[in-house]
């Protein structure tokens, strides 16, 4: 788990790469894409269910942050920022689908990935999780998903969604609890998280 | 605290870091001990949650990041449709509405509504870099070729939506003669092409044509209100703009269906 300490160095070490980025340095902003690549594409997967497009959207999203890169504070939220390039390049294409009557796909691997460490009864629950969290409206999805996943705070989830903090708050709970309230048999001891 | 309000703050908090309030009572209570365990057990797995992956294409990415001249375009993953922009639009790693894009918007845009002109054969083809220009140029095309006040009112009110979702893509992104192009294009569209089309229209077809553009006017007009609210200062006006726009193109849409406009 990382320390206060740690967190400092990495935010201090993710200010100089913007500040390099902006200075024109290419590969400073290909350091930056290491470090968001894998949470920004799975956060965008989970949200179209579309392999190809989510890598589409991610790409599309860090493009359009080294293009505006000189505009970003340094020292602000970074990941918030990017996050929310990509949230809106999400709510575009589900536009511009809506209009073409092609809804995005449902692409749902058909398991989870085997793991030395997990145990069946661990890929039964993953396999719960999904079906729930698929379940959920889009805009409870990525609520969850920026908390739970990407380890954004309420104030981060708000900004990226273009929400309040409240809404933000509201979505996260009221995601957990469906979930909760689905999985109870197997996450939970019997008459615990009942309401 | 209740057990229930214990666990309606659990649902919030990461249970790997609960605040000393919720510890103490967790501590010694079985039932919320046991529900705090749901919850790790929980977001385990949301981390876990299988997520089909391309090795390479970060790799690829950043592989094209670094050969890139001043121009990068992006991997092709699989053959599909476009999505709303090309970003290969990036000069000298500055955003930059390209000249072309603006030109086309303004010839699709700049003057067809107003005069009232007879159908005109529709343009040569012409070259399409830009997914927002292609759109606009075959709304160009559509508009030349129709003298129909409800079809060009249906044109422009999809104009004026395209260009509000450009807004949104846009307005965290562009910079300030950027967005100020796209608020005048928007201007344009609505103040100068939709509503007088809504007032050609004849006074029996205003009810059945006029709400639907209301309505996108009014969502175009929340929409862009809302991202005033959160916007940079240097775009935060022309969404303001744009809001004021759809409002007074809305209201006028309104009181054409409702009484006609007297």
């Amino acid at each position: 788990m990382p320390t206060d300490a740690d967190t400092l160095l990495a935010t201090a070490e993710e200010t100089d790469l913007i500040v390099a980025a902006q200075a024109g340095d290419r590969q400073a902003f290909g350091r930056l894409v290491g470090l968001y690549w894998d949470r920004l594409y799975r956060w965008l997967f989970h949200l179209t269910r579309d392999r190809h497009r989510a890598e589409d959207l991610t790409q599309e999203t860090f493009l359009k942050a080294l293009a505006a890169v000189g505009s970003f504070r340094p020292g602000t939220n970074f990941r918030a920022w990017l996050f929310r390039i990509g949230h809106n390049n999400f709510v575009n294409l589900k536009r511009t689908d809506k209009r073409a009557a092609h809804p995005l796909p449902d692409e749902t691997p058909s398991r989870p990935a085997p793991s030395a460490e997990t145990t069946a009864s661990d890929r039964e629950v993953v396999r719960r999780v999904q079906e729930a969290i698929e379940g959920l409206s889009p805009d409870f999805r990525a609520a969850l998903l920026l908390r739970a996943e990407a380890g954004l705070s309420f104030k981060e989830v708000a900004e990226v969604l273009g929400t309040t903090e409240e809404t933000a708050r509201w979505r996260v709970f009221k995601a957990r609890q469906r979930l909760v309230g689905v999985l109870s048999p197997d996450l939970l001891p019997p008459g615990v998280g009942e309401s | 605290m209740s057990c229930q309000t214990v666990r309606n703050k659990l649902l919030l908090a990461d249970p790997r870091r609960l605040p000393a309030g919720l510890r103490d009572h967790v501590g010694g209570c079985d039932a919320c001990g046991g529900f705090v365990a749901g919850l790790t057990r929980l977001d385990d797995a949301l981390l876990a949650l299988p997520v089909p992956t391309d090795p390479a294409a970060k790799e690829k990415f950043l592989l094209a990041l670094d050969e890139a001249g001043p121009i990068i375009t992006r991997v092709p993953t699989v053959p599909r449709r476009d999505s709303t922009l090309l970003p290969a639009l990036l000069e000298r790693g500055r955003w930059r509405y390209p000249a072309g894009l603006a030109a086309g918007i303004a010839l699709a845009v700049g003057g067809v509504w107003w005069a009232d002109r007879p159908p005109a054969a529709p343009p040569a083809e012409v070259a399409v870099r830009h997914d927002l220009l292609g759109k606009n140029v075959r709304t160009l095309v559509a508009l030349t070729r129709t003298n129909d006040p409800r079809t060009r009112l249906t044109e422009l009110v999809d104009m004026a939506d395209t260009l509000g979702a450009e807004a949104r893509q846009m307005y965290l992104i562009a910079d300030t003669e950027s967005m100020a192009g796209l608020q005048k294009l928007f201007d344009k569209a609505v103040a100068k092409g939709v509503v007088p089309q809504a007032e050609r229209l004849p006074a029996g077809e205003r009810a059945a044509a006029l709400p639907a553009a209301s309505a996108t006017l009014a969502k175009a007009e929340a929409e862009a209100s809302g991202l005033a609210g959160r916007a940079p200062e240097h775009t935060r006006p022309m969404l303001q703009k744009m809001a004021a726009t759809a409002k007074a193109a809305r209201e006028r849409l309104d009181a054409l269906t409702r009484d006609g406009g007297a």
